[in-house]
């Protein structure tokens, strides 16, 4: 009995190291959760999807403007940075009447901590670490798995999507396509901005950001670059991308 | 002793002839064979629901309940009858006919890489999940027009179901089979048909090359290395060369949303906007599922890729890149570049695999 003693208990003691070091057994990790809210205006006024627009003088309409959101940060008052490690799909497609629009796209932000902010850093596409990953890495409940999101001639997620119809003949019909994307390492941009707020389990504090349209395609005119797919498009894209910083603002 | 025996012998027969005894199973042994799917290094992983995990016996099930005809009212048709393994589980008919000859609205889906789909099924995506869609044909007036309550009566009294059932789901009676558990077996057996042994498959894995033709079709379809951009890639992506998403491809011109004759994701949805929108299926084994789009109307990828050349028909809720096709003003050459890349998704290792085949011959 000694001698079974004495052999299993190096094993037993083994096994049980085993699982701490593996980390088999995992913690709940402490999640606070912030809503961040999107209004979108174009002309000031809530912007709606497949609504007529006249923009560079001509009509169209918009039928998708969506763009993913990845490793925003709140920074704590002790200075130390509350990351989120999830990706956020802010899609305004379903917004198609004024009373939607209104209300914008809300996501729930589930970061590391809980308590008081003093600032949220917004990033804006995919971050580089992730952005060498490929669909196929994701489980199918991340938007990063959607292999419709993914440009492989670009290696790179697309960040952003503006998809409309433009009547650009005058005839009344909407038949010239607009589709502009955008990624790639270059195009990721991180916004600043300072505020207090609390951050608790529940997600009782929502940030409002407006996202105004007129900045995001200022000085793009729609009529002529109506696609952003080439590599020679790239300018077109980083343009986009700067330009969404500030269409972003905190309310 | 000769009146224990007499007793021993009136309590055997008692249990023996127990009503509720009838259809006991418990003497098969009942263990579930964990079932490891093989899924290509360039799939994801596949989601399979806690509820229902896969195992050899449950596959097994599911492969001859797929292929038995005893689902189908008069007893003429099974799920193969409109899914044929040889042509990706399609039918090769523009709609599909159910067993009273009723023509359905609607072409036949392939299956391939069904399983990974996380977006809804059918064209308009209306069920959530393989366990609901396999539901619903068994009743469909116009596909198998049967009642669940007499098929699940007819497994019941079967010579060889109730064991099956057994062995996959460990019920002690054939009294407990249900169509929720057919409907499961069926799941599993169909997130096993799996394809992703093509030549392109093969290609990226440097087993074969693309003819030169095959990759001029293959930079259009991708608008890869600065080729012109035939826009294919956009809805059609790789791992699967589909989206998890719905669109109005320009099918039909119609001056008002209401109009189109099918409005396909509009009646699920709810929103006008979404009428006439289909899912972009998998272009894998595209060349077995003539004839093409939801309603078959195209019997020949040549018709199909001349279609998108064309811009489309306008609709208020055409996908934009559609329009943009025309665009670029595609060449006869370029056109059957595309056709020739398309070819490439064929994967002959899939259609002539024998553990999806018809298990009654």
């Amino acid at each position: 009995m000694k001698k079974l003693l004495l052999f299993l208990s190096p094993l037993l003691f083994l096994s049980s190291k085993c699982k701490q070091d593996c980390g088999c057994v995992t913690p709940p990790e402490p999640q606070g959760v912030v809503n961040l809210n999107f209004k979108p205006t174009l002309d000031n006024k809530p912007f709606v999807i497949n609504q007529v627009y006249v923009m560079n003088g001509k009509k169209m309409k918009f039928t998708r403007l969506s763009f993913i959101v990845t490793e925003s940060c709140a920074k704590a008052t002790n200075n130390a940075n509350s990351c989120g490690t999830n990706a956020y799909m802010f899609d305004f497609s379903t917004l198609d009447d004024s009373t939607k629009a209104a209300q914008g796209i809300t996501q729930a932000f589930k970061q590391q901590t809980e308590g008081s902010m003093t600032g949220f850093q917004l990033s804006l596409g995919v971050a580089k670490n992730l952005n060498a990953s490929l669909p196929k890495d994701f489980a199918s409940s991340n938007p990063l798995s959607d292999a419709g999101l993914y440009w492989a001639d670009w290696k790179s997620y697309i960040f952003a999507k503006i998809e409309g119809l433009m009547d650009k003949d005058g005839n009344g019909t909407y038949e010239s396509g607009i589709t502009l994307h955008t990624g790639s390492d270059e195009a990721f941009r991180q916004i600043w901005f300072p505020t207090t707020f609390t951050v608790d389990t529940k997600g009782s504090t929502t940030l409002n950001f407006g996202f105004n349209v007129n900045n995001l395609l200022k000085d793009i005119d729609l009529t002529t670059v109506n696609s952003s797919h080439q590599t020679g498009d790239k300018p077109t894209m980083l343009k986009i991308m700067d330009n969404m910083k500030d269409a972003i603002s905190l309310k | 002793m000769k009146k224990v025996v007499f007793f021993s012998f009136l309590l055997t027969f008692f249990v023996a002839c127990n009503p509720d005894d009838k259809g006991g199973l418990t003497d098969i042994p009942y263990n579930p064979t964990p079932y490891t799917l093989s899924i290509p290094s360039q799939f994801p992983q596949m989601d399979i629901p806690a509820d229902n995990p896969m195992t050899t016996e449950g596959v097994e099930l599911g492969r001859f309940l797929f292929y038995d005809k005893i689902l189908s009212s008069n007893g003429t048709m099974s799920c193969a009858s409109c899914h044929l393994p040889a042509l990706s589980f399609t039918d090769a008919n523009a709609t599909s006919k159910g067993v009273d000859n009723i023509a359905g609205r609607r072409s036949s889906m392939a299956l391939e890489n069904v399983g990974f789909v996380t977006k809804g099924l059918f064209w308009d995506g209306r069920s959530k999940t393989l366990e609901e869609q396999a539901l619903l044909p068994v009743e469909d007036p116009i596909e198998l027009h049967n009642k669940w309550t007499q098929v699940i009566e007819k497994l019941k009294v079967h010579a060889d179901y109730p064991t099956r059932f057994r062995k996959a789901f460990g019920i002690k009676n054939a009294s407990e089979i249900t169509k929720e558990m057919a409907a499961k077996a069926i799941a599993q057996f169909e997130r096993t048909l799996i394809s992703g042994n093509a030549k392109v498959d093969k290609i990226f894995r440097r087993e074969a090359e693309f003819t030169d033709d095959e990759y001029s079709g293959y930079l259009l379809f991708f608008n890869a290395a600065g080729a012109p951009d035939a826009q294919c890639g956009h809805c059609h992506t790789t791992p699967f060369y589909n989206s998890n998403d719905f669109f109005n491809n320009g099918l039909d011109s119609v001056a008002n949303l209401a109009d189109f004759k099918d409005l396909g994701r509009g009646v699920i949805t709810k929103r006008s906007l979404d009428n006439g929108k289909f899912r972009a299926p998998s272009l894998r084994n595209i060349e077995l599922t003539a004839p093409y789009m939801h309603d078959g109307r195209f019997k020949t990828l040549e018709e199909v890729v001349e279609h998108y050349a064309s811009g489309g028909h306008y609709a208020e809720n055409i996908d934009p890149f559609i329009p943009q096709i025309k665009d670029i003003r595609l060449t006869t050459k370029q056109k059957r570049q595309i056709v020739l890349f398309l070819k490439t998704l064929t994967d002959t290792s899939f259609v002539n695999n024998p553990a999806f085949k018809d298990p009654f011959n």
